[in-house]
């Protein structure tokens, strides 16, 4: 029986989800004896070709990006969204809070270090108006956020699906893998934990033991899927919010404000210096507004 | 699942301004459609009943008066429970205002009225399909009664309870003797050696009250005194504390025993007018304030009676059910955070460590919706007011054919704003003119603290132009910090919209109670106003 064929692709992305990916290690060697290879950029082979499953890491934000996204959902029989970016915008959806000339003019002209900046006309794919997750744009067979995701996830999902079945991703958020201890939280009392709120770097000392709420760090562990292992957490951070929101929340940046507004001061939150940026960081292009929308006359 | 839609005449006072004919023709795939003249006349009530049990409907919508008529009137409750009575569960009752926030406000145009009576009706409808049943718990009622306050109605109320054949414990804040036992002297004493003497009562002096958990017929209270702290079991309690002497110790009772205050800080019941006594707690009843202050004796006496004939009603039956309106937790979601354990006022959440979830407690939990907006995971929701349910009306509404140049999504609390809107909507019936704008869209809601900042985003997503919060006073709410929570999260999504260009003063708050119709009516017309101002400027 001829080897099932699989390919990857990176999009607007890092790349660090190819990299999570060849983390596999000697683990490649296994694979290359039970798949066949029909593309992928780190070979640097760029054409689509058919295959099996499609790996495709980074959201749609150039006219290429779709193209290509477009080409790959033709020749796949499966198409896999690999990594946040793919799967809710990632970082770069950011940029759907600015209008396009807005970002090219910040981009090439007002950056501090720029000297006579001047927007490029060059032979180079168009920018989309608006970053996309690749579901705005194909059918996805397959989900797996992440930024990225973890090296034995992205193993088990390629086998699994190579096999004719993948488990199901868990579904709670970050505090079921969390392993940090949780004491104030837990005491049925309604009443701010702690009366200010400060960005890790500014502790003392930061507990490794403590959840990071209790130490007044903005944590957006509860706001975001479990399914990466807390590293960050056992890295001593706090979450960022990469995985995205449950199943259950509409988005993850009106369920910060919700939360918080209840456990830290929300005076003290106010003064925080981003607080859209925080909320919103991975997944602002599968929020309630994915981006700006101007609603008398359409978009801009 | 058998649904049956019900539409009032109100005795022309809809049909004068809807044709029900042409709204009921609206609706061919409802199982039951049926129009009466007036929920409220016995040979209509009997039809109604029999067409809910002769077609087993399991969801029923009303589409007439406001819900709150049914809430406040003096029996309107009844006709709920014959409903239920039929099988119905009780959260598969909805309601359509078509009396209060269509027909009177819009008499003078009738085109704006059906528009109207069809979204409110679609909102009914939707209700049905996405609410679930709610649990009902069950007590043997127990047969003792907590008073607190050894008043003179506290005193009366005690005597009437012992002679019939009930425990009772009298806690008082004060000292004895009391400032009633020395003013009232002459009239009381036979009253209070009476009850001194009686085995089966206790009256507690320089107490504590701590906490009360439980249903009706069956609290657990925990008190303090000079003797230590205490547990006490008791079916019902009465609420005979004098606003006068002890303004500070109603003020501290508040929270625990969750009883509404109007302006000045007194106690109220649920409808000072018609349910003089009762207060939102099946098993909790309130010496009317009017009642316990009045210098005569007679009113203090009238008034403990009216409150024990309450709490002995129910206790003196075999059996009392009270629906739980709790809140309900998605387990594959929950991960334990204890966000909602911080936020929950009356400490019903807690997180079960052994499994890390969130649990609600139905002895504690009122219902009021704010620990399912904070949960940061969605996983829980309220039974009683579900999250798809509110997404699906914000939808319903927005996609009603335009009446007005601007629409506005106004979310009303069940405690205040809604009732204010009804109010509203009387005014018109009265002066002809528009009461509630056209441009205003309410949508019920539990409490301002069930007010998800995902809501707002979603309705101007959904085109509206302006979102209104109609909602109680500071220091009125039901829920005590509900409009707390509300204005924090607010001033925190002020932020979000600011970044989507979109222009905070389009979000709007109102602070409201029912007996102020006439100037929420001009707040309403402003704010469309304004609405209106800001819209017809570039850049939304």
């Amino acid at each position: 029986m001829a080897k099932k064929k699989i390919a990857t692709m990176w999009l607007q992305g890092c790349s660090g989800c190819h990299i999570s990916l060849l983390d596999v290690g000697e683990g490649l060697i296994e694979a290359a004896g039970a798949v066949d290879i029909a593309y992928t950029p780190i070979a640097d082979i760029k054409s689509v070709e058919k295959a099996d499953i499609t790996f495709v890491e980074g959201a749609v934000a150039n006219e290429e990006n779709e193209e290509l996204l477009k080409a790959i959902r033709e020749k796949s029989d499966m198409v896999v969204a690999l990594g946040t970016c793919a799967c809710h915008g990632g970082i770069g959806g950011l940029r759907n809070l600015l209008h396009l000339d807005e970002v090219m003019t910040r981009g090439f002209v007002e950056t501090p270090s720029t000297v006579d900046g001047e927007v490029p006309h060059g032979e180079v794919p168009r920018l989309c108006e608006w970053v996309r997750p690749l579901a705005d744009v194909i059918d996805v067979d397959y989900k797996l956020p992440g930024c990225p995701p973890r090296t034995e996830t992205i193993g088990s999902v390629l086998f699994g699906l190579l096999d004719g079945g993948v488990e199901e991703q868990p579904t709670h958020n970050l505090c079921e893998e969390c392993e940090r201890v949780r004491e104030k939280m837990l005491v049925a009392q309604r009443g701010f934990i702690l009366d200010s709120v400060q960005a890790a770097c500014e502790l003392e000392r930061i507990d490794p033991d403590l959840c990071f709420l209790e130490q007044g760090v903005l944590c957006m562990g509860p706001t975001t899927r479990e399914g990466c292992g807390g590293r960050c957490l056992a890295g001593n951070m706090p979450c960022r919010g990469c995985m995205g929101p449950t199943k259950d929340a509409r988005e993850q940046g009106c369920k910060l404000i919700d939360s918080l507004a209840s456990i830290l001061p929300a005076g003290a939150i106010m003064y925080l210096e981003d607080v859209v940026g925080t909320g919103y960081r991975f997944s602002l292009p599968v929020s309630i507004y994915p981006r700006l929308i101007d609603h008398k006359g359409g978009e801009r | 699942m058998k649904t049956g839609l019900f539409l009032s005449r109100a005795r022309g006072a809809i049909s004068d301004v809807i044709d029900l004919e042409q709204l009921a023709a609206g609706y061919p795939s409802v199982d039951t459609v049926k129009i009466l003249d007036d929920f409220f006349r016995a040979d209509d009530q009997e039809e109604l009943l029999a067409e809910v049990r002769n077609n087993n409907l399991e969801a029923v919508a009303l589409a007439g008066n406001s819900p709150k008529y049914y809430e406040h009137s003096l029996s309107g409750f009844l006709l709920l429970n014959e409903i239920e009575g039929c099988g119905v569960n009780p959260n598969k009752i909805a309601f359509a205002n078509l009396l209060e926030q269509v027909a009177y406000p819009n008499r003078n145009d009738k085109r704006i009225a059906q528009v109207k009576a069809k979204a409110y009706v679609d909102v009914a409808l939707s209700r049905l399909g996405l609410a679930g049943p709610v649990e009902e718990l069950e007590s043997a009622p127990r047969q003792s009664v907590l008073v607190l306050g050894a008043t003179v109605a506290g005193l009366v109320a005690a005597q009437r309870l012992l002679q019939l054949g009930l425990r009772v414990y009298v806690l008082e804040k004060q000292s004895p003797p009391p400032e009633d036992f020395i003013k009232y002297q002459e009239q009381l004493a036979p009253t209070v050696a009476w009850v001194e003497r009686n085995t089966s009562a206790k009256i507690i002096y320089n107490s504590e009250l701590d906490d009360i958990e439980g249903i009706c017929g069956d609290y657990t209270v925990t008190y303090r005194s000079a003797e230590g702290e205490d547990k006490i079991s008791v079916g019902g309690i009465i609420v005979a504390v004098s606003h006068e002497r002890d303004a500070d110790w109603m003020a501290e009772l508040r929270p625990i025993l969750q009883i509404d205050v109007d302006a000045e800080g007194r106690y109220r019941s649920k409808n000072p007018e018609t349910l003089p006594v009762q207060t939102s707690a099946a098993g909790i009843a309130v010496v009317p304030p009017h009642m316990e202050g009045s210098s005569m004796v007679r009113d203090k006496v009238a008034g403990a009676d009216s409150a024990v004939l309450q709490v002995a009603t129910f206790l003196l039956s075999r059996e009392v059910h009270q629906d739980v309106a709790v809140s309900k937790v998605d387990e594959d979601v929950c991960g334990g955070c204890g966000t909602c354990v911080k936020t929950c006022f009356f400490k019903a959440c807690t997180v079960d460590l052994s499994k890390h979830r969130s649990v609600v407690d139905a002895r504690r939990c009122r219902g009021c919706g704010k620990c399912v907006v904070a949960c940061p995971t969605g996983a829980k929701d309220l039974l009683i007011d579900p999250t798809d349910y509110i997404f699906e009306s914000i939808r319903v509404l927005a996609e009603a054919p335009p009446i007005d140049d601007v629409k506005v999504l106004a979310f009303a609390c069940n405690g205040c704003g809604y009732p204010s809107l009804d109010a509203v909507g009387r005014l018109g019936k009265d002066n002809g003119s528009a009461s509630i704008p056209a441009a205003i869209l309410p949508l019920r809601i539990r409490c301002g603290g069930r007010l998800d900042s995902q809501f707002v985003l979603e309705a101007f997503k959904h085109d509206f132009d302006g979102v209104a919060v109609i909602r109680c006073h500071e220091g009125q709410c039901h829920n005590v910090i509900g409009n707390l929570d509300m204005d924090r999260r607010l001033n925190l999504l002020r932020e979000v919209l600011r970044a989507h260009h979109i222009d905070a003063d389009r979000l709007r708050l109102l602070d409201t109670s029912v007996l102020e119709g006439a100037r929420l009516t001009e707040e309403l017309q402003q704010l469309v106003s304004d609405i209106r101002t800001l819209r017809g400027g570039a850049d939304g």
